[in-house]
């Protein structure tokens, strides 16, 4: 009985873990999907965004208005770099667009670090509230990221499916050129992309920030190696296939730690994974041949 | 001698010489053959823990352990080449970050390795039976930077180096009219990984102290940095790439404590104005120089 209470409670823990991954991986899939460009930095908005979460809620003391301000800044962060950095490089060899977003990322941590510090910030938004169900302990924090994410998941979806804004994406997505013919501005498009995957890596940073209580320059690193591995695993670009992925990842990754002995790190064991899944299943989880 | 150079100049001057030879093997997988690899660290650290522990627990002479500590670092080239025969692009790119990720944690974790602290007390070589001092030490470094330059320079002008290019250029095309890729990828894989592997036995016998950490993603990174500030594919670029980022953070101290930042902005800038590197094929500055000076600087890698 206990036994089952453990894996249950290691599994819940997991789906937090896998919902955080998840957050990463949706922007980086659409970003992949739209603009064939490894956007490395995107782990960097995530830290960005925690960073800004946590200064809008020391100065206005209001958890909603610190997580809708985050994720528009970083939102808007992001649509400024895909203007910048990678727009002037689409024409260039693709190695061109990498080494610039590995040369971004490793440029905007150390820039947190260089403003706010190298030490870890406390973010105590007051949930810290444990409730017991069924003899599994839950704490708030897991409940509002849990939520969120599954809130983010179906107006996503929505967005994507039921407007027009979300059409011109999937139709530039698709074929950038077509699109164009048929009147659809696909350099804001792109942009919106950025937009729209940043914000989402900022909730992601903000509520990791509140779950363990701590906001530092170098939360991005662990997430954006692994963020690679899942939009890889669930097959470039696809949105459903990174999703599931983050959340095979972090249950599997949780299992292995917990009831094996392999002698590899949480990186180690979500990269080996990914090597043997490149190697095996080029196309991904679920992309298509 | 001494007069003219500080202890802390001799030390620069190693290091600089080091990571050219390193620079020059990411050269040659990613600027000739022009295979992604975001994961050189894994060959200079296949090279370094390997002559480290022949020296340091099997007792072995540095200059025992050196064709050992290379061969290891062509057959990590070999191991490490065939699995990206499969992908390319972007898939090798992250093949090859998952790659060097899983080999840092497996230093980290397997306790054979020394774990997380590394290994310690590695004993610099020795020559006519007394050990290596700084200036020993220099000359070898230098010695082993001019003849990684020499070799790439006769390796890039060989059949080998014409097919690399052409794998590189257009892989389909080289399919048809006769050189199979995957053998010339392999070969760069493997020529790439021993250059990398000498420069790692020359860091652990210079540093003396080797940890996982020397030889991760980051690292790796730097010397990406290093080959691309200067100009991938050609051997200037790397040698000119590896001496003044290793020069820059100890000439200046800012430097050093802003350094991911500086590596970082460099990249970006240098990708957005000037990506062929400064002294590339066709880049500004390299053209000015041609063409006051016919004959160039140093071997145009062609």
């Amino acid at each position: 009985m206990t036994t089952t209470i453990v894996l249950l409670q290691q599994i819940l823990n997991a789906l937090t873990v896998g919902s955080i991954y998840a957050m990463i991986a949706i922007g980086l899939a659409m970003i992949y999907g739209i603009l064939r460009v490894l956007h490395i930095a995107h782990a960097g908005m995530y830290a960005v965004g925690a960073y800004l979460g946590l200064l809008l809620y020391v100065h206005t003391r209001s958890f909603s208005l610190a997580l809708t301000g985050a994720m528009v800044l970083t939102g808007v962060l992001g649509g400024l770099i895909e203007r910048i950095v990678y727009r002037p490089m689409l024409t260039r060899p693709r190695i061109v667009a990498l080494i610039a977003s590995i040369g971004l990322y490793i440029c905007l941590s150390d820039l947190l670090r260089i403003v706010a510090g190298p030490h870890e910030h406390a973010f105590d938004v007051g949930i810290t509230a444990t409730y017991r169900l069924l003899g599994l302990t839950i704490a708030g924090a897991d409940f509002v990221i849990l939520g969120g994410t599954s809130a983010i998941f179906v107006l996503l979806w929505l967005f994507l499916q039921r407007t027009r804004m979300g059409f011109a994406i999937r139709a530039v997505a698709q074929d950038p050129e077509a699109a164009r013919t048929m009147g659809i501005d696909a350099d804001r498009t792109v942009q919106l992309v950025f937009f729209v995957g940043s914000a989402i890596a900022a909730f992601g940073g903000v509520m990791v920030g509140i779950l363990y209580n701590a906001v530092y320059p170098t939360m991005g690193d662990t997430v954006s190696y692994k963020g690679l591995a899942l939009i890889v695993i669930g097959g470039f670009g696809s949105l459903v296939g990174s999703a599931v992925a983050a959340l095979a990842l972090g249950i599997g990754e949780t299992l292995i730690m917990t009831y094996t002995q392999v002698p590899l790190s949480r990186e180690g064991i979500a990269m080996l994974m990914l090597i043997i899944l490149i190697l095996v299943r080029p196309q991904g989880l679920l992309g298509r041949e | 001698m001494s007069v003219l150079l500080g202890d802390y100049s001799l030390t620069i001057g190693i290091l600089m010489a080091i990571w050219v030879v390193v620079t020059l093997g990411l050269n040659i997988i990613t600027g000739y053959a022009g295979q992604f690899n975001l994961g050189i660290g894994i060959y200079m650290g296949t090279g370094a823990y390997t002559s480290a522990m022949l020296t340091t627990e099997a007792g072995w002479s540095f200059w025992a352990a050196l064709p050992v500590a290379l061969a290891a670092a062509i057959l990590m080239g070999l191991m490490t080449g065939l699995p990206a025969l499969r992908v390319r692009e972007d898939f090798l790119a992250t093949l090859t970050i998952g790659m060097v990720f899983v080999f840092e944690s497996l230093l980290i974790y397997l306790p054979w390795f020394g774990g997380p602290v590394g290994i310690a007390k590695i004993p610099p070589p020795r020559l006519f039976d007394t050990p290596v001092g700084r200036y020993g030490y220099l000359f070898l470094a230098l010695a082993a930077a001019l003849a990684a330059v020499l070799f790439a320079r006769v390796l890039s002008r060989s059949w080998l180096g014409l097919a690399w290019e052409s794998i590189r250029e257009d892989e389909l095309a080289t399919d048809v009219i006769g050189i199979r890729p995957p053998r010339f990828k392999l070969y760069a894989f493997a020529l790439g990984g021993a250059y990398a592997g000498l420069g790692g036995v020359l860091y652990a016998h210079f540093i003396r102290y080797i940890t996982p950490y020397d030889f991760g993603f980051v690292p790796s990174i730097y010397i990406l940095a290093m080959a691309v500030f200067g100009g991938l594919g050609t051997i200037r670029g790397a040698v000119f790439g590896a001496a003044f980022l290793t020069a820059l953070p100890e000439l200046f101290r800012f430097v050093q404590e802003y350094r991911n930042f500086i590596y970082g902005s460099l990249l970006v800038l240098m990708m957005l104005y000037q990506p062929q590197g400064l002294l590339g094929k066709d880049s500004l500055l390299w053209r000015a120089v041609h063409g006051r000076r016919p004959r160039g600087l140093a071997a145009p890698a062609a």
